[in-house]
């Protein structure tokens, strides 16, 4: 390395002025702050100039040096003197760079060291924090000296091979677009934003590579060195497309029989139809709607919103966003394992969330976050309007002229806006920090708040009042749910998801029943979700550190556990998914996730039967 | 590895740019202490066997060795051995003769400041002056005083008189014939100054449209070389010049000229009295003569 170090000297003496600029031009923004010193109001000018200098100078550094280092000599075809020298290419190129490198790195720092005063931090205010801004002032300018170089040699070499440079580069900005837009098409700006640090990595890699084929092959022959230049940058170039396209086409071919299914969203009310969102790849968390009985699944494209189902499970709501298309809420026939889809296109700009669906499935509650709005759902015309959409926890219809909302607000509130008069009734007001665990008949809630000192509580809505009190102690309460005889099941533990124990409370908070539950695996990620099917309780976990599952079955009398299933995790309808009053009955799991894949599970047996994917 | 003890050597070296052909199955060995001259026309490919030569360019088929060792693979190390004056003197323009001989020094093991200082001095280069303001003469000084200082094994020389004026050409050749005289330098030439190397050179090639139409030694070459000529023949006799080869055939006023290129004097003798031929003159060529002979039209493969 001595060689390229004594060719990297050679380029420092030859190109040194630079450093006399940097210099200058710092000196000349202190003065330029001396004359123009920071006023009270008004613009700082003596600062916008410093900013702008200081950011400019070493991207102008970069660029010219980048351009001139070795394109010059290949230009005038003085790359041959270092080539009748015992100097390898390796020397050459690295010794070049590496000045072109170093000057431009030194003329940053001059400058910005010198007009630092000018900042009031000490650095331009280019970036959140200094981290961002050292980041910014070193990468931006050796990105310029890496592009202009190459660029130059492209331009300087004068050879008949630019009009294929250029073909292949146009050629690649539209494989780029094109992916880009498959990408962004259905939603995955996550994922765009993942491909591109490594694809601008990638590329500025090839672009460092072909820099050096062109000076170690071409050695001074400008149009052999121009051909060693484009095959090394396009073909890198090309294997970076590549791996891109077969990226995306992974990213884009999830379905829900790839593996790694996450285990559950919810189902329909009557647990025809499975929502399930599959774990992300690289970003990207497609959501389908899957027919439970034939694994027939409808991809949710840019979905922007969860999954409103009628109480009939017939009905399903959503609204989407594409990046290149217009807003619509999308409503689904489920009458058969081919939902029928009808798009209406939703004429204001933002975010919109359907929180539920009429008992028939005509309107549909939305929120764009500070207004919640009901609409006929053929139409999307709004019916009416109410200043109730910020921290909505859920909402339901209550009959055809009510909309129940909970609202974490100062704790939680349960109110009713009547559709017809307008009117907003606060039906509920509990104070602190509360858990809602479970709606039942659109009346009866079980909540946990800061303000009972923890203790599980159920209130009747309509009647805006405390009904009963559970004894659940300092305990944690992990899951409670509404039994179809209006008793309440209860996981709670002393502490973290460790000495769980399986409690039945009756209707009047007497506690009739308790057994121990061995929890599966001690982890603070554990998600617990469960319900009743006949005698049976139904509890999945699913551990999200290990990504494991299990299903107890207990009895729903005794509270004993009767069986343990591993793998496997129970597919319930969410209180909120907008089933409407009286449901709980329905919410029995038919389906099971299980590896990734749908199974009925035999209550008696345990015996598992898949429900194949069909998309 | 090429182990036939050559300095330079080329093995059925081939160069193609796209359909044009420049190089075709060339084969040369340049010996150790020769003065090397590769002859040839514009265009006849002589730059193209330099740079392969020196592991600039890499042939399309064949090899070059530089001291026996593949010269693409080996050309930084073969490089502290050998000293080149290219064709184009293309030295940093910003440099001065002083800071050139500073920064080559480095390079190399062992390095002559004084010889360069004394070539630089009898060449009258100002060392304060960029290379880039020295008049062409100047320049190829200083790159013979560059290229010269290491105390090179071989000595590659492109067309280094193009440009340059009579003096300047003779104060090259003087310096060249110094350093010859002093270490026995290998010497591999090309250039357009056929005067000017004949009293150096030792071994001769020559190039034509790509291919190697003559490659010897000098004094071999010239002695069977010869121009014939005779007063033309009566009507209905036939001028053969048979045995000779001939490489030019011309036919003059006064009678019939032959440059023949296997000349014996035993031969000739035979050849006159069978003949029956008139008024038979025999002349020596020079370098010049016999490189018009086989590189210009109508000229062929001696």
């Amino acid at each position: 390395m001595s060689g390229a170090f004594a060719v990297a000297s050679r380029e420092v003496r030859e190109r040194r002025g630079v450093l006399g600029v940097a210099a200058l031009s710092g000196l000349l923004l202190l003065l330029l702050r001396v004359l123009l010193p920071a006023g009270r109001s008004g613009p700082d000018v003596g600062l916008f100039f410093a900013v702008a200098v200081v950011v400019a100078l070493p991207i102008a550094v970069g660029l010219t040096l980048g351009a001139s280092v070795i394109a010059r000599d290949v230009a005038e075809g003085r790359l041959g003197f270092y080539f009748a020298r015992p100097l390898s290419g390796l020397d050459i190129w690295a010794g070049k760079m590496g000045a072109a490198v170093v000057l431009t790195l030194a003329a940053t720092a001059l400058v910005t060291a010198i007009a630092s005063p000018v900042f009031p931090t000490g650095l331009p205010p280019v970036g959140p924090a200094p981290g961002y801004v050292l980041l910014f002032l070193i990468v931006v300018p050796l990105v310029c000296v890496i592009v202009a170089h190459v660029g130059a040699v492209l331009l300087r070499s004068r050879s008949g091979l630019l009009p294929y440079d250029l073909a292949a580069g146009v050629a690649v900005l539209a494989a780029l677009a094109w992916l880009g837009r498959l990408l962004l098409g259905v939603g995955t700006r996550k994922t765009a934003e993942i491909a591109i640090p490594p694809l601008v990595l990638g590329t500025l890699a090839a672009l460092v590579i072909a820099g050096a084929a062109q000076v170690l092959a071409g050695r001074g022959d400008a149009r052999r060195g121009h051909r060693a230049l484009s095959r090394t940058l396009w073909g890198s170039v090309a294997a970076l497309l590549a791996v891109l396209g077969l990226f995306v086409a992974w990213v884009l071919g999830i379905s829900p029989s790839s593996p790694g299914v996450r285990p559950i969203v919810g189902s329909s009310p009557d647990g025809a139809y499975v929502v399930t969102y599959l774990h992300e790849r690289a970003g990207h968390e497609p959501v389908f709607l899957v027919h439970g009985a034939t694994g027939r699944f409808l991809r949710l494209e840019a979905l922007q919103t969860g999954v409103r189902f009628t109480a009939d499970g017939k009905t399903a709501v959503w609204a989407e966003k594409p990046p290149f298309g217009t807003r619509s809420l999308v409503k689904a026939r489920l009458e058969g394992p081919e939902p029928v889809v009808t798009r209406t296109e939703l004429s204001e700009p933002g975010w919109l969330w359907p929180l539920a669906l009429s008992e028939d499935g005509s309107r549909v509650l939305l929120n764009n976050g500070s207004t919640l709005s009901v609409r006929e759902t053929a139409t999307a015309r709004a019916v009416a309007q109410a200043p109730l959409g910020s921290y909505v926890r859920g909402a339901t219809f209550v009959g055809a002229g009510r909309v129940r909302v909970y609202r974490n607000v100062d704790g939680l509130i349960v109110s009713d806006w009547d559709l017809q008069s307008g009117k907003v009734i606060e039906r509920v007001h509990i104070v602190g920090s509360t858990a809602l665990y479970d709606v039942r008949g659109g009346r009866m809630i079980v909540v946990r708040s800061a303000s009972s000192g923890g203790t599980l509580e159920i209130y009747d809505i309509e009647a805006g009042r405390l009904q009963v009190t559970f004894p659940t102690g300092d305990q944690r309460v992990d899951f409670a749910r509404w039994l179809d005889d209006g008793r309440v099941v209860v996981v709670s533990s002393p502490r973290f998801d460790d000495d769980a124990r399986l409690r039945i409370f009756d209707a009047s908070g007497q506690e009739i029943a308790a057994t121990p539950l061995a929890s599966p695996a001690r982890s603070r990620s554990l998600w617990r979700w469960g319900g009743q099917a006949g005698d049976t309780l139904v509890l999945g976990y699913h551990n999200r550190e290990r990504e494991s599952y299990e299903t107890v079955f207990a009895d729903a009398r005794t509270a004993a556990v009767k069986r343990r299933e591993p793998h496997i995790m129970p597919v319930f309808p969410p209180w909120w998914s907008g089933h409407g009053a009286g449901e709980t009955r329905s919410r029995r799991p038919i389906l099971y996730f299980e590896r990734g894949r749908v199974v009925t599970v035999d209550p008696a047996t345990g015996a598992r039967t898949r429900v194949p994917w069909q998309g | 590895m090429n182990d036939t003890g050559a300095v330079l050597a080329t093995e059925r070296l081939s160069v193609r740019y796209g359909s044009r052909v420049a190089l075709l199955d060339v084969s040369l060995r340049v010996p150790p202490g020769s003065v090397f001259v590769l002859l040839g026309r514009n265009g006849a490919g002589k730059s193209s066997l330099v740079r392969c030569a020196l592991g600039r360019q890499r042939p399309d088929s064949g090899r070059a060795f530089l001291f026996g060792a593949d010269a693409w693979r080996t050309r930084a190390k073969a490089m502290a051995r050998v000293g080149v004056v290219p064709e184009e003197p293309d030295a940093p323009p910003d440099m001065t003769a002083r800071e050139l001989a500073s920064f080559c020094r480095g390079l190399y093991a062992t390095w002559d400041d004084a010889g360069v200082a004394a070539r630089l001095r009898r060449f009258d280069i100002p060392d304060d002056v960029p290379f880039g303001r020295l008049s062409k003469g100047q320049k190829g000084a200083v790159m013979l005083a560059l290229c010269l200082a290491p105390r090179p094994e071989l000595l590659v020389l492109d067309d280094p008189t193009l440009g340059l004026d009579a003096v300047a050409r003779r104060a090259l050749y003087d310096e060249l014939i110094g350093d010859l005289a002093d270490r026995g330098t290998t010497v591999f030439l090309t250039t357009h100054d056929l005067d000017g190397v004949e009293r150096l050179a030792t071994h001769v090639a020559i190039l034509k449209d790509a291919r190697l139409v003559l490659y010897e030694e000098m004094e071999a070459m010239k002695a069977r070389f010869r121009r014939i000529r005779c007063a033309r023949p009566a009507p209905g006799d036939r001028a053969a010049w048979t045995p000779f080869v001939t490489v030019a055939e011309r036919s003059r006023e006064w009678g019939l000229e032959a440059v023949v290129s296997n000349f014996e004097e035993g031969a000739f003798a035979a050849f006159v009295a069978q003949a029956g031929l008139r008024d038979v003159e025999v002349g020596t060529l020079s370098l010049e003569e016999v490189f018009v002979s086989l590189a210009g039209e109508g000229g062929g493969v001696s």
